[in-house]
């Protein structure tokens, strides 16, 4: 434990600390008229003079504190783009495709909503993996459809993944499916997102 | 002289007595109160825009959304794997809050951490005892720099302790946080003497706080960032840029420190070591991965079109439409491959246009038809890389004007 929490323990409140003096003060003087012999009347009573004098210059730092003291505001919660984005972008690391009811091998989320996407007034650039790629851009929702090409090391195919990339711009929050239809494709991809991440970026106005 | 002393000695007392009493007084009676806030907010390091180029963008985006904590839980309400609750506290190894000095460290619970931690408020000591070790047998602790997770054991890790001043960033300037919480709880009485005992938090607790904000969210599963009070957990301390020393942060009544988190809450169970923000789970970067596991030299997109993905002009001189793909689309097939399939019955496509599809990569381009003539133009497949044409019987396919390349014609 290191010395400020010690400090913490014993002065933990400006209470604890007056008690303590106030205690320490009570019993000396209790003592001083106790105790016949002279000298040690006179230490007492120095010890106590000494005691008052500590506990007025604790009380005058603190009371400078107090004071002098002002409040602040240190940082900022930029709430708005965090809780409804402009554009839309997502990235994960952490995509995992299982196997749904219909016998796919998906991946879905919800995520934050996107203010005024709209695929009928504007026009969106699809990025997958910093890769500008071709989707159908419907008035609300955005659909990938495509296929990887997993080669060996002598160019051969290994597998061709049929990946397909849905996002739905819904009023509350932006859904997102991955899907593919087999396990081995599954395992595949399950690769590339392990290597590359996931990322999809809509950007409008290109 | 002595007396000069001693007059003074007891004049200072006096004085001290009479601040004292100021004090107390103005303590206890001052109406006026003070308020420090910290938001603790954005960590992404303060000079990203630098490394931009070099990072992809799921490497950028971990930097640029980097906020205080991330909270991972995977709640298996679908009994699909294991529950997974997971804490990291991104921050800084130095004050230059650089891309280079970042670092995160964080903890795993691997199981119910709610369930379990209600199990300590049992009254049989011995099963308190089976549940401490079985909290103990299902929590890890990692580290994490430049994207990659490890264990470090006691003496390689920085770990989450309350012993630990973590250098984060407020206003783009550093400050220090530290988990320095405790509160105070009768442990025994005797007649009317109660014995008192302080409880010092731990990242567990955090932890368990944070899960459950996060369970208890009104948008329910997804991801998204929560905004907690953790002023009853952590201080936070300032830097002296001039002293180059950290300190406390001036004196106010009420010191407020609120966190953002980013959380991913899923209905699944976790079954595989990348759902973790760490990339492991129990220690095992290769939790739940395949027992053969797949690997390739590259990966490369294939898309396929039909006619419906084609641009199409009308020609007088071939009484119908050339079919070609406008230099943008042909942009966005670059450093990929496609498969072309055109069926001649729904549109009277007369053939490809010149330059159609000149410089795309085309793994296979299949005509569809019965009975009709259709004409490559010029340079409508040149450098496509295409070897052969696929047909079905009674398309004839006609070259105008098209003799730069050799192609093999396959029936269908």
């Amino acid at each position: 434990m290191n010395l400020l929490l010690i400090f913490d323990d014993v002065f933990k409140e400006f209470k604890n600390t007056m008690i303590i003096f106030g205690i320490v003060i009570i019993l000396l003087v209790f003592l001083f008229f106790v105790l016949k012999n002279d000298t040690t009347r006179k230490v007492m009573l120095y010890i106590v003079g000494v005691l008052v004098i500590a506990a007025g210059i604790y009380s005058s730092i603190n009371l400078y504190k107090e004071v002098n003291a002002k409040s602040y505001i240190n940082g900022e919660i930029p709430l708005f783009s965090q809780f409804q984005v402009e554009d839309f972008s997502y990235c994960s690391s952490q995509i995992v495709l299982t196997k749904d009811n219909n016998g796919q091998f998906t991946y879905e989320v919800d995520t934050l909503k996107v203010k005024d996407f709209d695929g009928i007034e504007n026009t969106y650039k699809i990025y997958f993996n910093d890769k500008n790629i071709p989707a159908k851009v419907n008035a609300g929702s955005i659909e990938i459809n495509c296929k990887l090409n997993f080669l060996s090391t002598e160019n051969e195919t290994l597998n061709l993944a049929p990946l397909k990339i849905q996002v739905n711009f819904l009023s509350e929050s932006t859904t997102i499916k991955i899907a593919t239809n087999n396990q081995e494709s599954a395992n595949y991809l399950q690769k590339y997102f392990l290597v590359n991440g996931f990322s999809i970026k809509a950007i409008k106005g290109v | 002289m002595a007396k000069i002393a001693k007059i003074s000695f007891w004049c200072l007392a006096a004085l001290a007595l009479v601040i004292s009493v100021v004090y107390i007084y103005y303590h206890f009676n001052k109406t006026n109160y003070t308020i420090g806030t910290n938001y603790l907010g954005d960590q992404a390091p303060v000079d990203l825009i630098e490394f931009e180029d070099k990072l992809t963008e799921v490497q950028k985006n971990e930097y640029e959304k980097r906020v205080l904590f991330d909270i991972n839980v995977y709640s298996n309400s679908n009994n699909s794997g294991i529950e997974l609750n997971e804490l990291m506290l991104n921050y800084f190894t130095d004050t230059s809050l650089s891309t280079s000095v970042c670092r995160s460290s964080g903890i795993q619970y691997a199981g119910d951490l709610v369930e379990d931690i209600q199990k300590l408020d049992d009254t049989d000591i011995s099963n308190i005892q089976n549940s401490i070790l079985e909290i103990n047998n299902k929590f890890y602790e990692y580290e994490r720099t430049q994207s990659i997770s490890w264990n470090g054991g006691k003496n390689l890790a920085t770990g989450l302790s309350r012993d630990e001043k973590y250098t984060i960033k407020i206003d783009d300037k550093p400050y220090q946080l530290q988990l320095t919480g405790s509160y105070e709880y009768v442990s025994s009485k005797f007649l009317w003497i109660e014995k008192k005992e302080t409880h010092y938090y731990t990242f567990l607790e955090v932890l368990y706080d944070c899960v459950q904000a996060v369970k208890t969210n009104s948008k329910g599963y997804g991801d998204g960032y929560i905004v907690v009070d953790l002023s009853k957990y952590f201080s936070v301390y300032e830097f002296n840029e001039r002293t180059g020393q950290f300190r406390e942060q001036p004196t106010t009544d009420i010191v407020k420190n609120y966190a953002t988190l980013k959380f991913h809450y899923d209905e699944k169970g976790a079954s595989m070591a990348n759902q973790s923000i760490f990339g492991i789970i129990a220690e095992d970067s290769k939790y739940g991965m395949p027992e053969t596991p797949v690997d390739y030299w590259k990966a490369e997109f294939n898309f396929d079109l039909t006619e419906d993905d084609l641009d199409f002009r009308t020609s007088e001189v071939y009484n119908g439409e050339l079919a070609f793909l406008n230099l943008k689309k042909i942009e966005l097939y670059e450093n990929s491959k496609v498969n072309i399939t055109i069926d001649l019955s729904q549109k009277a496509i007369k053939g490809l246009d010149i330059s159609a599809f000149e410089n795309l990569k085309i793994n296979s381009l299949t005509i569809i038809g019965s009975n009709q003539d259709f004409y490559l133009l010029e340079n409508s497949l040149k450098n496509t890389g295409l070897m052969q044409i696929k047909i079905s019987s009674g398309v004839n396919l006609i070259k105008d004007n098209c003799s730069d390349f050799e192609l093999e014609e396959v029936q269908l």
